[in-house]
């Protein structure tokens, strides 16, 4: 699925066929968003495993929340919306489990120190691009959870302001300043690489 | 270096700048910023670290595995979990549309789960088997079969309540006494009240072969009753039976002792007869579920290919003279029965001893037991002129299974019965006793 925008062609039909209790059709609209809400789980929470659960989680709720779906907004929106809260229990319960964003932030650091010495050692070198990526998605990993969703929502769906706001509930202002945020802490996180490159 | 007025200038328009890259601007702010790019280039080199920060977001990564088909899959099985979750509460006072739709559950077929294999009747004499602590669970034993028993009572007769019977219509009898001494017994004839269920309404056996929608199954279906889970009563044991039998397909030509007759030409009751039924005991209030999905694992893992798994059903009368041409299964009073149909090379046959090996380890793994094995297989039902003149079965939800020629493709189509009901072999005394 190359454009994000692409929409099922047949979905009324399923999601009316989804909530009058066929499975089949029900599994015929999760599969074909599948790819699309994986990688977005996959950037909301950094690897392919807790993407999984994720993305199986989504299915789970939109499966029992079908009957509630009311068609406001998309079907994969609608889906969108649910990942997102997920994510953020997924969040917060790794936050009391496990690694903690001061955990990630230290790693971070030593990142940025590696960097600058390579630098040091290696003025002219330049990342090649796999390592930016790699830095980047540590570096969205470690953001605020608020700010991570919503540049998420505006680099891997490509939503419009006002559509990440109606997703998330926030003004469109607010999506204004999240997404500079998020940008000016990922560009903090990046700097260190690519300043000697340019 | 640059002025402190053009900092300002970045520091308030920066947000701007952010915005402006992702093309959400009203025209006044765009002139406004694109004016200030053009002498800043700090501004010029943010935009480049954007496009950097976009570029690296926009890598596409995907599931390593179909996560939806997965989930599907599991669903449907809990599906069948929750429906007999809620066949075996006691007495709860569910509505009855959902009671009904929770009887297709149950009969529907392993619809689910698995798939399976096949039989090779020359080589399997009908045998028994019996050992493992049938009596250490008793008084669990017990309960699980009252609850069983009252389940059947509510549900009817696997084929018929769901169409034919109201529940308060149907009365069984748990067993006065303990379970019995398992005795082999001649396979029933075609038509004869091969489950003990009732006569099958009095209906003769099946000129055709047809599953199709019922309103139970529908029912199943409705959003309202689409519930998610598995068994949450306290750990009980419960006997599990299952059976195998060949539907239709090119058993014959692994069985060239029996010769095939052109369809038209050949009865069911003409049919060879063989017996195998295994019931292993799980110390799970959901052993049955267990046992079909650890074959249904199983023989996922051997490969074997299943026919539509999940679209088959077995409800509806004409499913219901499929099951009589199943066996009764040894050791049990009562039990619910499902099916599933699969399909398999000939040649895969012989891994039903492997299946069935698997099986019992795990339920020994289990302190479970194998305590009878039979053999049924209708090895010549794909002669039948009802079965084989059939090109397909057109299942709930209108999707065909076992389209396939098998006969001629070589594959074996198996339909895979597993019933459940309360154990009525368990003997008083002796090594299974003692355990």
């Amino acid at each position: 699925m190359s454009d994000p925008r692409d929409v099922q062609p047949n979905e009324a039909e399923l999601i009316a066929a989804a909530q009058a209790g066929q499975l089949s059709a029900f599994g015929s609209l999760i599969g074909f968003y599948q790819d699309r809400l994986y990688n977005l789980g996959y950037r909301l929470c950094g690897s392919h495993d807790d993407a999984a659960e994720l993305t199986q989680e989504t299915f789970l709720r939109a499966l029992k929340g079908i009957g509630q779906f009311q068609r406001r907004s998309r079907f994969y929106t609608w889906m969108v919306r649910i990942m997102i809260n997920l994510s953020r229990d997924m969040h917060d319960r790794a936050r009391r489990e496990t690694r903690h964003v001061a955990a990630q932030a230290h790693d971070l650091l030593k990142h940025s120190q590696a960097a600058q010495m390579a630098r040091a050692q290696n003025p002219g070198a330049r990342l090649e691009n796999r390592e930016t990526a790699e830095i980047i998605q540590q570096g969205i990993e470690a953001l605020d959870p608020h700010l991570r969703e919503t540049l998420v929502l505006r680099e891997v769906e490509q939503m419009s302001y006002r559509d990440i706001a109606e997703t998330l509930k926030i003004s469109e202002g607010t999506v204004k300043s999240r997404v500079f945020r998020a940008r000016e802490a990922l560009r903090s996180v990046l700097a260190p690489y690519v300043e000697e490159g340019r | 270096m640059m002025a402190d007025h053009e900092h300002n200038a970045c520091d308030e328009l920066a947000e701007l700048v952010s915005a402006y890259f992702d093309r959400q601007l009203e025209p006044e702010d765009i002139r406004r910023v694109e004016e200030h790019l053009a002498g800043c280039p700090e501004c010029q080199r943010k935009l480049e670290h954007y496009e950097a920060i976009r570029e690296a977001m926009s890598r596409k990564v995907s599931p390593p595995v179909d996560i939806a088909d997965g989930l599907m899959a599991q669903v449907e099985r809990d599906q069948l979990l929750s429906g007999l979750d809620a066949l075996a509460a006691p007495a709860p006072s569910r509505p009855m549309r959902f009671v009904k739709a929770l009887a297709a559950a149950a009969i529907l077929v392993l619809i689910v789960s698995a798939s399976v294999l096949l039989i090779q009747s020359g080589a399997w004499s009908p045998s028994f088997h019996r050992g493992g602590p049938i009596a250490a669970q008793e008084g669990e034993q017990e309960s699980e079969a009252r609850k069983l028993a009252v389940v059947e009572e509510r549900v009817g007769p696997p084929m018929a309540a769901v169409e034919d019977k109201k529940d308060s219509e149907v009365h069984w009898a748990l067993p006065a006494d303990g379970p019995s001494e398992p005795v082999p017994r001649a396979p029933l004839a075609m038509g004869e009240d091969v489950d003990g269920n009732g006569p099958l309404d009095g209906e003769p056996i099946p000129s055709e072969l047809e599953v199709q929608d019922t309103e139970g199954v529908t029912e199943l279906m409705r959003k309202d009753e689409l519930r998610l889970g598995s068994f949450a009563g306290a750990p009980t044991t419960q006997e599990v039976t299952i059976g195998i039998a060949t539907v239709w397909g090119a058993v014959a030509a692994t069985q060239p002792a029996t010769p095939v007759a052109e369809p038209q030409d050949v009865s069911p009751a003409e049919l060879p007869v063989a017996d195998r039924v295994i019931s292993v005991r799980v110390p799970d209030t959901a052993s049955w579920m267990y046992a079909r999905d650890h074959l249904a694992s199983t023989l996922d893992g051997l490969g074997l290919e299943r026919v539509a798994p999940g679209e088959m059903t077995t409800s509806g009368p004409a499913a219901r003279q499929v099951y009589a041409l199943l066996p009764r299964p040894e050791g049990l009073e009562r039990r619910h029965r499902t099916a599933l149909l699969v399909s398999l090379a000939p040649e895969r046959l012989t891994d039903l001893e492997q299946v069935m090996d698997q099986l019992r380890s795990a339920g020994a793994g289990r302190e479970a037991i194998v305590s009878a094995v039979s053999t049924t297989t209708y090895a010549g039902i794909a002669a039948a002129p009802s079965v084989s003149s059939r090109p397909a079965l057109t299942t709930t939800r209108g999707v065909e299974v076992a389209a396939s020629q098998p006969s001629d493709e070589g594959q074996v189509v198996v339909l895979l019965e597993v019933a459940v009901g309360s154990p009525t072999t368990a003997p008083a005394s002796g090594p299974a006793a003692e355990e």
